[in-house]
C-alpha cells in the first residue's frame, strides 16, 4: 500500500501538481480505476478532482473493473481472466483490506456487482473444469466468506448488473470458452454463443434470456450497463472477419424490444469490431461504448436510437456515468480522465493526473 | 521511517521511466515487408499446404482402396510420410490467424485444438460407435461439427491407440476427412493468391479500408501473427504438457501425439516462424539503435530450432526424460525470449508500440 501522503508528496516533488488546500473533504468524489504504474506494477488508483491521487494501491497482478461499496467505504478489484485474486480495499486510506483467492477450479473473469444493501458481493468466474460460467457469491459482512455458487446460464460470464428490481443479476455471457492451462486461448470460436440473461439468484433461475440471431453467435456480448427506466445496454466484441460490419450495442427494453444500435458513426476501421466498456448517462438518454483498439468512443441518443456521434480517443476504455448529470466520463490507456457531455458538444475534457500512468480496462465514478 | 520507506518506494513507482523515442513509423520500409511477407513467404506457404493436403487425401484414398493388401505396407508409409508433411505444412501456416484463415470456421476445421475437454474425442467415438455412415460424404462432413472434421479426426482414425489398422468404416472417413480438408486448404490458398483479395489489401492499405489504413497497420497485422504464433507454440502446445516439473508433466496435451509428431510440430513452428520473419524482412532496416535486433532474434530462433531439433524421443519420453525435458525447457525460455523480443522492441524498433487497452482486451 502507498500512503496518501506519501503520494501527494510524490506527486508534488516529482511533478510539480497543484497540492489543493482543502483536499480532505467531507464527501470527495472520486475515481477509483484499475491502472498500471510508470514502473510497470498494476494497482487500484483513487484520485480526487483536480488530479490528486489519493493512493495507489499495488495488485498482485493485472486487475480488472473497481466495484465501490460506499457504505463500507472499500472497494473490491479482481483479476481479469484467468487471474485468480481478489483484492478489498479502503476507500480512505487504500490498505488492502482482503487479500483473497477464487476458490479451487475458478478463476475470475474481472467483473463484480453489490446486492443494493452491500452485504453480498457477486463475481462472474469460471468453472474450467466443468467448462461454464458461474457467478459466486461471497459475504462482503462476514469477511467475504465464499458462501455460495450460482449458475450463469451460459459460457464466460464477463460483466454483470443488477436489475432495475434492485434484485435480479443481470448477466453478459460472452460465449468463449476458455482454459487456464491454455491462457487466453480462445477454445469454441465455431460454436460460441453468447447470451445476456436475467437471473433471479435466490433461486439461480433465469426468467428472462436474450441470444442473439444464430449469423451473430460470433457476436459476443461482454459489457452491459442498466439505464433508469430499467432497459439493459450491451456492448459486443466480434471474433470473425474484421472487415465484416457488424452491430457492436444494443439495448434491451424492459418490454424485451431488442434493438441493435447503428454504427454508421463509427465504421469498422475505427471501432476494430471491439467494445471495450459501455455506460448510460444518469438521465437514461445517452448511451456510450469505447473502441479502445481503434480510438474513440462512440455516443448514441437513446430517444431516436440513432448515433450522435464519434469522439476519438487514443487508447480509451474505461467508462462511466456521472450521478445527476448527463456526463459520460471516460479514462485511457494514456493517462488521461475526464468528462464527456453528451447533451451538448461531443468534446472530451481532460486531465492527466500522474505522467506515465495508464488507466486500465475499467474505473468507477463515486 | 516507515513511512520514509513508504514514500520512496512510491517515488519509484510514479517516476515515469526514462524512455527513448519511440522511432515513427516508416511508410516505405513497412509496405516492403508486407509485400515480401505475403509474397514470399505467406502465399508460398498456403499454397504449399493446399498441396500437401491434396496429396495426403490421395495416399488416404490410395491406402483405403486396399486394405490388408501386400502393397499395404507401402501405401501405409506414403500416408504416414503425407501426414507428417501435411501437418509441418499446417505448422507453416497456423500462425496466420487473420483473413481466409479465420473465415467459415477454417481453423478449427484444419485442426480442432487444444481440446482440454476432450470434445472432439467424444465425438469422434460416439460417430465410430454408431457407424453414423453421414461423415463418409466430404459434403455432410463440411456441414458437421469443426472436431468431426481436418488433420485432428484424420489422426484419431489413422493413428489408433493399440496401432490397429482401421476398418473399412474408418477408412471411408478418412477419405472423407482427408477430401473435405484438401478443400478447406485450397479456399485458404486461393484466398490469399485471389488478386484482389486479403494479399492486395495488406500491400495496398488505404484510408477508407477498415482492415488495413495504412502501411503501419498492415505491418502491424503481421506483427501480431508473429508474436501470436511464439505465444502459441510456448503457451500452448509446450507449457501445459512439460507442467512445473515431471510430476506435473500432461503427455496427453501435446498436440498431434497420437501420430508422434508433437516434437516435430515445435521444431516445424519455430522454423516457420523463423522463416517467416526472414522472408518478410521484419528486421532488415531497423532504426540504427535497433540494428541489433536483427541478429539477436535470428540467433534465438537457431536456438529454438536446434533444441527442439535436438530432441529424437517422442513427447510421450521426453517429457520425462531429464535430457530432452531439459532441451524442451530450454526451448520454452528462449520462445519467451523471442516474445520479449518481439512485443516490445521490435514492435518499438517498427513503431508499433500498442496502447495499453488496445493490446490484448478484455
Amino acid at each position: 500500500m502507498i500512503g496518501r501522503r506519501a503520494l501527494l508528496w510524490g506527486a508534488a516533488v516529482g511533478f510539480g501538481l497543484a497540492l489543493l488546500p482543502g483536499a480532505v473533504r467531507a464527501e470527495p468524489r472520486l475515481l477509483v480505476s484499475t491502472a498500471r504504474l510508470p514502473d510497470g506494477r498494476y494497482a487500484l488508483v483513487a484520485l480526487e478532482p483536480r488530479e490528486t491521487l489519493r493512493f495507489a494501491t499495488p495488485l498482485p497482478g493485472r486487475g480488472h473493473e473497481p466495484v465501490v461499496a460506499r457504505s463500507r467505504g472499500e472497494v473490491v478489484v479482481m483479476a481479469r481472466r484467468p487471474g485468480r485474486f481478489l483484492a478489498v480495499i479502503g476507500l480512505a486510506d487504500g490498505a488492502m483490506r482482503h487479500d483473497l483467492e477464487a476458490p479451487e477450479g475458478r478463476h475470475f473473469y474481472g467483473h463484480a456487482v453489490f446486492d443494493t444493501s452491500e452485504r453480498l458481493l457477486y463475481t462472474t468466474e469460471n468453472d474450467y473444469h466443468g467448462g461454464r460460467g458461474v457467478i459466486g457469491v461471497w459475504d462482503a459482512a462476514g469477511g467475504y466468506a465464499r458462501v455460495g455458487e450460482i449458475d450463469a446460464h451460459g459460457i464466460g460470464p464477463h460483466d454483470l448488473a443488477l436489475g432495475h428490481d434492485g434484485r435480479s443479476l443481470v448477466i453478459a455471457n460472452g460465449g468463449l470458452l476458455t482454459h487456464p492451462d491454455y491462457g487466453r486461448a480462445k477454445l469454441n470460436l465455431s460454436t460460441m454463443q453468447p447470451s445476456l440473461v436475467v437471473v433471479d439468484p435466490t433461486t439461480g433461475e433465469a426468467p428472462r434470456r436474450l441470444v442473439l440471431p444464430r449469423q451473430l453467435h460470433q457476436l459476443g456480448i461482454r459489457h452491459l450497463a442498466v439505464a433508469s427506466d430499467g432497459s439493459i445496454g450491451f456492448g459486443m466484441q466480434y471474433e470473425g472477419p474484421l472487415d465484416h460490419a457488424v452491430p457492436l450495442a444494443g439495448i434491451w427494453a424492459p418490454d424485451g424490444t431488442v434493438t441493435l444500435l447503428p454504427q454508421d458513426a463509427a465504421p469498422p476501421a475505427v471501432t476494430r469490431n471491439y467494445v471495450g466498456d459501455l455506460a448510460i448517462d444518469a438521465t437514461g438518454r445517452y448511451l456510450a461504448a469505447s473502441f479502445p483498439r481503434g480510438g474513440g468512443v462512440g455516443v448514441w441518443d437513446l430517444r431516436s436510437n440513432r448515433a450522435v456521434g464519434l469522439v476519438r480517443a487514443t487508447d480509451a476504455c474505461g467508462l462511466a456515468s456521472e450521478a445527476g448529470t448527463d456526463q459520460l466520463w471516460i479514462s485511457d490507456g494514456t493517462g488521461a480522465i475526464g468528462p464527456l457531455d453528451a447533451g451538448r458538444s461531443l468534446v472530451r475534457d481532460t486531465v492527466v493526473p500522474v505522467p506515465g500512468l495508464s488507466f486500465d480496462n475499467h474505473f468507477a465514478r463515486i | 521511517m516507515r513511512r520514509l520507506a513508504t514514500a520512496l518506494v512510491l517515488f519509484a513507482a510514479l517516476a515515469a521511466p526514462a524512455v527513448a523515442d519511440q522511432p515513427a513509423s516508416d511508410p516505405a520500409r513497412d509496405a516492403i515487408i508486407a509485400q515480401h511477407a505475403v509474397e514470399d513467404y505467406i502465399r508460398p506457404a498456403t499454397a504449399r499446404f493446399a498441396r500437401d493436403a491434396q496429396v495426403l487425401n490421395g495416399a488416404v484414398t490410395g491406402f483405403c482402396a486396399a486394405p490388408g493388401t501386400a502393397t499395404e505396407t507401402a501405401t501405409r508409409t506414403a500416408v504416414d510420410d503425407a501426414f507428417r508433411i501435411a501437418v509441418e505444412g499446417w505448422s507453416g501456416m497456423q500462425f496466420l490467424r487473420f483473413g481466409p484463415l479465420v473465415e467459415d470456421n477454417r481453423m478449427e476445421r484444419i485442426a480442432f485444438w487444444p481440446d482440454p475437454k476432450g470434445i472432439g474425442l467424444r465425438q469422434l467415438r460416439r460417430v465410430l460407435a454408431d457407424r453414423d455412415a453421414s461423415v463418409t460424404d466430404p459434403e455432410q462432413l463440411a456441414g458437421k461439427s469443426v472436431a468431426l472434421q481436418g488433420l485432428t479426426a484424420l489422426e484419431y482414425l489413422l493413428y489408433s491407440d493399440d496401432g490397429t489398422s482401421p476398418d473399412d468404416f474408418r477408412c471411408a472417413y478418412a477419405v472423407a476427412a482427408a477430401d473435405a480438408l484438401a478443400g478447406v486448404a485450397t479456399a485458404i490458398a486461393d484466398g490469399w493468391a485471389a488478386p484482389d483479395g486479403i494479399a492486395e489489401r495488406l500491400m495496398q492499405p488505404d484510408s477508407e479500408d477498415p482492415l488495413y489504413r495504412s502501411p503501419s497497420e498492415a505491418l502491424s497485422e503481421l506483427h501480431r501473427a508473429l508474436s501470436t504464433g511464439l505465444q502459441v507454440t510456448q503457451d500452448q502446445k509446450l507449457k501445459p504438457v512439460l507442467g512445473n516439473d515431471i510430476k506435473t508433466a500432461r503427455r496427453f496435451r501435446a498436440p498431434f501425439r497420437r501420430s508422434g509428431l508433437s516434437v516435430h510440430v515445435l521444431a516445424a513452428d519455430a522454423s516457420a516462424l523463423m522463416a517467416f520473419l526472414d522472408l518478410g524482412g521484419f528486421t532488415r532496416s531497423l532504426p540504427e539503435e535497433y540494428r541489433w535486433l536483427d541478429a539477436s532474434i535470428a540467433f534465438e530462433f537457431e536456438n529454438a530450432v536446434m533444441a527442439a531439433e535436438a530432441v529424437t524421443l517422442p513427447i510421450d519420453e521426453a517429457v520425462y526424460d531429464p535430457a530432452a525435458r531439459g532441451r524442451l525447457e530450454y526451448l520454452s525460455v528462449v520462445l519467451g525470449n523471442l516474445r520479449t523480443m518481439t512485443q516490445q522492441e521490435l514492435a518499438a524498433a517498427l513503431g508499433l508500440t500498442v496502447g495499453f487497452n488496445a493490446l490484448d482486451g478484455d
